[in-house]
């Protein structure tokens, strides 16, 4: 079954734009092969009960895994922590972090299912001059993580893509 | 990623441990009929603003997205609709360098999990156990509420089954599994 629908809307229309800053973004790298590392990351991340803004992962090779997040800044040290625990100075997973940096989320109606929201949303940061540190779209959610002090340069090039339901 | 066109990593499923306490899952969502594509930006003669410009010309919806890296070290991966999918190759061959500069599985599953209140512990646990079975992830991007997984369409029976070592699943009558495909059509020309 197909359904079409029709969004006469220019700009695109959006619940809201949410922005966060004060983050770090943590990298882990790993194989599909360090199961017992894996299990050492669980343990890391639930011993540090952290809540994240944004995960993703990708599989730049079969062989190579990454995975990354973004958590508030402050309290990135203590997974770091957790993870030397863990797993010593191996330095398995080879976790990075970078920080701060900001972040914008926003989602829209039927946002998975409409084409034209990743060409929007990049075209706004290239406007503005920045880039994207990492983003994610997924369901009907948009997160871009972005340098720090990008968000307000971002806004006013955003605006032009996007209408916001209220004006903040 | 040519190595992993049936989802299945090398080796050796690892023994699951089931005495573990499970985490309780709302919901599973499942939708199939899509390509996987992921290209290295720096395979990209244009900026990843021109290339995803460039497919919403043709009216071409990006499922499910994932980028990163700044500049030479970047990754875009991306879902297309099956029936979009020969469309996109001519736009990705004709904005990227060299021959085939890009990775394809033609046939993925998105599944979501949810609700995951944003806790690390989903994200870990749901790579274990996908690790654990030799399931590859080609990639996941959570959203609000949930965790979305691109998996090989072959794989989602498999997947489902790693999960439920570590989560309390819902029963099935209660999974969604899309029948249904809405698709946008053009009245305003994407700029």
């Amino acid at each position: 079954l197909e359904v079409i629908a029709v969004y006469s809307e220019s700009p695109i229309k959006t619940y809201g734009l949410h922005q966060f800053s004060n983050l770090a973004l943590v990298r882990l790298e790993y194989s599909p092969d360090q199961t017992c590392e894996s299990e050492s990351l669980i343990k890391a991340l639930n011993e540090a009960d952290l809540k994240y803004q944004v995960a993703v992962q990708q599989m730049p090779t079969p062989s190579r895994i990454v995975l990354q997040f973004v958590v508030d800044y402050n309290r990135v040290d203590r997974f770091m922590d957790l993870m030397a625990d863990q797993f010593g100075r191996k330095q398995a997973l080879s976790p990075q972090t970078l920080g701060p940096v900001e972040l914008v989320h926003f989602s829209g109606p039927h946002f998975g299912d409409r084409y034209g929201v990743a060409a929007a949303a990049f075209a706004a940061v290239e406007e503005a001059g920045l880039a994207v540190v990492l983003s994610g779209f997924s369901a009907s959610s948009v997160y871009m993580v972005l340098p720090v002090g990008s968000v307000e340069k971002l806004r006013p090039y955003w605006t032009k893509h996007f209408e916001l339901p209220f004006k903040s | 990623l040519t190595a992993l066109a049936h989802g299945k990593l090398a080796g050796e499923a690892t023994p699951v441990n089931t005495d573990r306490v499970r985490i309780k899952l709302g919901g599973l969502k499942i939708s199939h009929r899509f390509a996987f594509i992921q290209i290295a930006t720096a395979s990209l003669t244009v900026g990843p603003e021109r290339l995803f410009g460039l497919l919403a010309q043709q009216q071409i919806n990006l499922a499910f997205l994932t980028t990163s890296g700044l500049a030479s070290d970047g990754q875009l991966s991306f879902c297309v609709d099956t029936d979009d999918l020969t469309g996109t190759l001519a736009i990705v061959e004709s904005e990227a360098c060299g021959h085939r500069p890009y990775d394809l599985v033609a046939d993925v599953s998105l599944l979501s999990l949810y609700p995951t209140k944003s806790r690390l512990t989903f994200v870990g646990c749901s790579l274990l156990a996908f690790t654990q079975n030799r399931i590859g992830v080609y990639a996941a991007s959570s959203s609000i509420s949930a965790l979305t997984f691109v998996l090989d369409r072959s794989q989602i029976a498999g997947a489902i089954e790693a999960l439920s070592s570590f989560f309390e699943l819902p029963g099935r009558s209660s999974w969604l599994e899309e029948s249904t495909r809405i698709k946008q059509i053009d009245t305003i020309k994407p700029e």
